[in-house]
């Protein structure tokens, strides 16, 4: 009787095998890559997905999620290398891998190249043509353009569309400033052209700095005459401070508008990382 | 019985120390050697370099002011990298004379009153201002 239980015990063992799956199984790699998708996993999706797409080389929507995962990281260059090696014919490939390729080569920023892409690629839908072009206007700061797009284009109703066409609609009101306006101004009132560019803190210090060398050399002149050395080294710093306040005056008008330009490079990140 | 033990004291140390006492090896040495060598990063590499006369002066200069005045006090520029390392790198980037321009404006912009236009360094409490050109480029060592 012992024996016998002995051998129902070591039998009933084996059913374990029975219960086990292989979770690595084509089919439980799709199902947890999907939820890793759909939870914004996307570093570990990715990971999930080259599994897939190794195992099945014709699940398209295991390509498409993979290289959206890599873009969606911000890999770019790695979700190109995907592209490029997945579907080999950029005329050929189908049109959400084309979306997927103009956003790389956007966010890589070879404006060119997605100007070219766009002008070549014959499957795209009118909504996806009018986004990219205005993308690549915007992001090459062409404004004027991004606005002519938006304006061309106002039946579009999809959302990235709508906040890409708000934001060439704000750059209507960028007011840039001019660097040799701001150096000119620095010219004639030292500080002034950093005011101007609105860095008031900033001007208010070259004022001082040049103001005061000034006054050390004319002093130095006034109670010396011409051969005053304190005059001359006063008269050099303060030199040194004015140009300084007129190159400076320069740079601080490019920063103004480069703070703009950023700002908005910002924005447009922001909608390019909601575009699926 | 009180000097046996001294005696005996003394000689058991005696003989203790001798035993357990031994010269130091080559090895050991040359390991406590090396310790005492530190490898520091030479920060100022490039400066040492120069293109011609002026370069030369103003590396010099450069060099005498970080070892015998600044390393005297502690840091009290605002920005990293500070002045008179940005001064050396304009000059060395941008010629002598847009250099010293190039520093003229830094130095009056040498305050902390103004941190919303920079970003921070949080290490040393400085705001970062790299060397940038006229175009508000960044110009790389």
């Amino acid at each position: 009787m012992n024996k016998l239980l002995l051998i129902v015990f070591f039998l009933s063992l084996s059913f374990s095998f029975f219960a086990q799956n292989d979770i690595y199984s084509l089919q439980n790699s799709k199902s947890y890559a999907d939820f890793l998708y759909r939870s914004m996993d996307y570093p570990n999706a990715a990971a999930e997905y080259e599994r897939i797409v190794f195992l099945d080389t014709t699940d398209f929507v295991a390509k498409l999620r993979l290289i959206k995962s890599y873009n969606k990281i911000g890999d770019f260059s790695f979700a190109r290398y995907k592209i490029n090696n997945l579907f080999p014919k950029t005329e050929k490939m189908p049109v959400d891998i084309a979306r997927q390729y103009s956003i790389v080569l956007i966010r890589q920023n070879e404006l060119d190249s997605a100007r070219a892409f766009l002008l070549h690629y014959p499957a795209f839908h009118k909504n996806d043509k009018a986004l990219f072009s205005l993308s690549i206007e915007l992001f090459a700061q062409n404004w004027e353009e991004a606005r002519r797009i938006s304006e061309q284009s106002q039946s579009i109703d999809d959302l990235s569309f709508l906040q890409l066409s708000a934001i060439a609609k704000q750059t209507k009101d960028i007011k840039y400033k001019s660097p040799l306006l701001s150096s000119g101004m620095s010219m004639l009132v030292p500080g002034l052209g950093k005011v101007y560019s609105g860095y008031w803190k900033d001007g208010l210090f070259s004022l001082l700095f040049t103001g005061i060398a000034v006054w050390q050399s004319y002093r130095g002149f006034d109670k010396q005459g011409i051969n005053s050395a304190y005059g001359w080294i006063y008269g050099g710093i303060a030199l040194g401070f004015y140009s300084g306040n007129i190159y400076g005056s320069y740079k601080a008008a490019n920063k103004y508008n480069e703070t703009i330009n950023h700002s908005i490079y910002h924005q447009l990140e922001e909608v390019y990382n909601n575009i699926d | 019985m009180k000097w046996v033990i001294i005696i005996f004291t003394i000689i058991l140390y005696l003989l203790v120390d001798n035993f357990s006492m031994s010269a130091q090896t080559i090895e050991e040495i040359q390991s406590l050697a090396n310790i005492n060598e530190v490898h520091q990063e030479d920060l100022y590499k490039n400066v040492r370099e120069y293109k011609n006369e002026y370069d030369l002066v103003f590396s010099k200069a450069f060099l005498f002011y970080k070892k015998f005045l600044s390393s005297q006090d502690a840091s009290q520029c605002s920005f990293t990298p500070s002045c008179s390392v940005y001064a050396i790198h304009a000059i060395k980037s941008q010629g002598v004379l847009v250099g010293i321009i190039n520093f003229f404006d830094r130095f009056s912009r040498c305050n902390s009153l103004s941190p919303e236009d920079y970003p921070k360094n949080y290490s040393n409490n400085t705001l970062i201002d790299p060397v940038r050109d006229i175009k508000y480029h960044i110009i790389n060592e």
